[in-house]
């Protein structure tokens, strides 16, 4: 999809990012949280290390699709988000993430994109189901 | 209350919750933000991890993405409700104010409604982060079906 954000439509999708968890990356979000919990670090009765929640919802931003582009002057920023999680990710695991437009409406002015989100792993299960409402700025009306 | 283990089943309606006091160093967010470590030129610039960035943004310094607020409340929800969280865990949250870089932030909860069915209890909270000034970064409604 070569569109710049701002023009994405209802029906239109960003591309899917398929990324490996891998320890050192997984680390390097613990750090960010501040957070070594051994459900992150050893895992749960046996399972693999689980990925750190603000990971996933960082994956799962519209801004980590290969496709994500925006025009000189624009932005765009999260103003609501709805997640159901639906099971842990494990580090070593492939995530797909899917990113569809599927609302556009106006707000106080300035327009907004619902995008829908699924985060699932190599096993097809589902980790994340999100509906993020997302902001289109314009310079002459800044965060 | 500081949160330190498993909500307990008769947890009064009105309780609150804390979370630690999170300091977003700047560190962090280059962590959170700047992508992969190993990227050529990293942390990657944007309004998170740059202050030239934030400027052209309208910001007076990088803000922390709402992930990160969002994710220091679902480590207090992982406390007190285990792998349930992973399952039924659930949450709708608006963002109201930026947590700049280098300033404090709290995850809260209170439990605003509790209701019990064949298949467990379902806990409904209040949930927000706070700034050090008083004010939210976020804010909304969090639910979690603890199965019986």
């Amino acid at each position: 999809m070569d569109k710049f954000s701002h023009e994405m439509q209802v029906g239109d999708s960003y591309a899917p990012l398929d990324i490996e968890i891998t320890p050192e990356y997984h680390q390097q979000y613990l750090y960010a949280a501040q957070d070594f919990d051994a459900r992150y670090v050893d895992g749960v009765d046996g399972s693999p290390p689980e990925v750190h929640a603000a990971m996933i919802l960082n994956l799962s931003s519209l801004t980590r699709s290969p496709s994500y582009k925006v025009a000189e002057n624009t932005g765009t920023v999260m103003g609501e988000t709805e997640c159901q999680f639906r099971n842990p990710a494990y580090v070593g695991s492939t995530l797909h993430i899917t990113y569809d437009v599927t609302e556009t409406f106006e707000k106080r002015g300035r327009d907004y994109q619902t995008v829908t989100t699924e985060v699932s792993d190599g096993d097809g299960r589902i980790i994340l189901n999100r509906h993020t409402h997302v902001a289109i700025m314009l310079k002459d009306k800044p965060v | 209350m500081i949160v330190t283990g498993p909500i307990d089943i008769n947890t009064e309606i009105g309780t609150q919750f804390e979370g630690p006091v999170y300091h977003m160093d700047i560190k962090r967010l280059w962590a959170h933000s700047g992508g992969p470590f190993a990227a050529e030129g990293w942390p990657k610039k944007n309004l998170h991890t740059d202050q030239g960035k934030a400027e052209e943004a309208g910001l007076p310094a990088p803000i922390a993405s709402g992930q990160q607020p969002q994710g220091q409340l679902i480590n207090m929800l992982l406390k007190l409700f285990g792998q349930a969280w992973w399952h039924y865990g659930w949450l709708n949250i608006k963002f109201f104010k930026p947590t700049f870089a280098d300033t404090d932030v709290q995850p809260k909860l209170t439990l605003i409604d509790k209701e019990e069915t064949a298949e467990g209890t379902t806990f409904t909270f209040e949930a927000w982060g706070e700034r050090g000034d008083g004010e939210k970064t976020l804010g909304g409604t969090v639910k979690c079906l603890l199965p019986k």
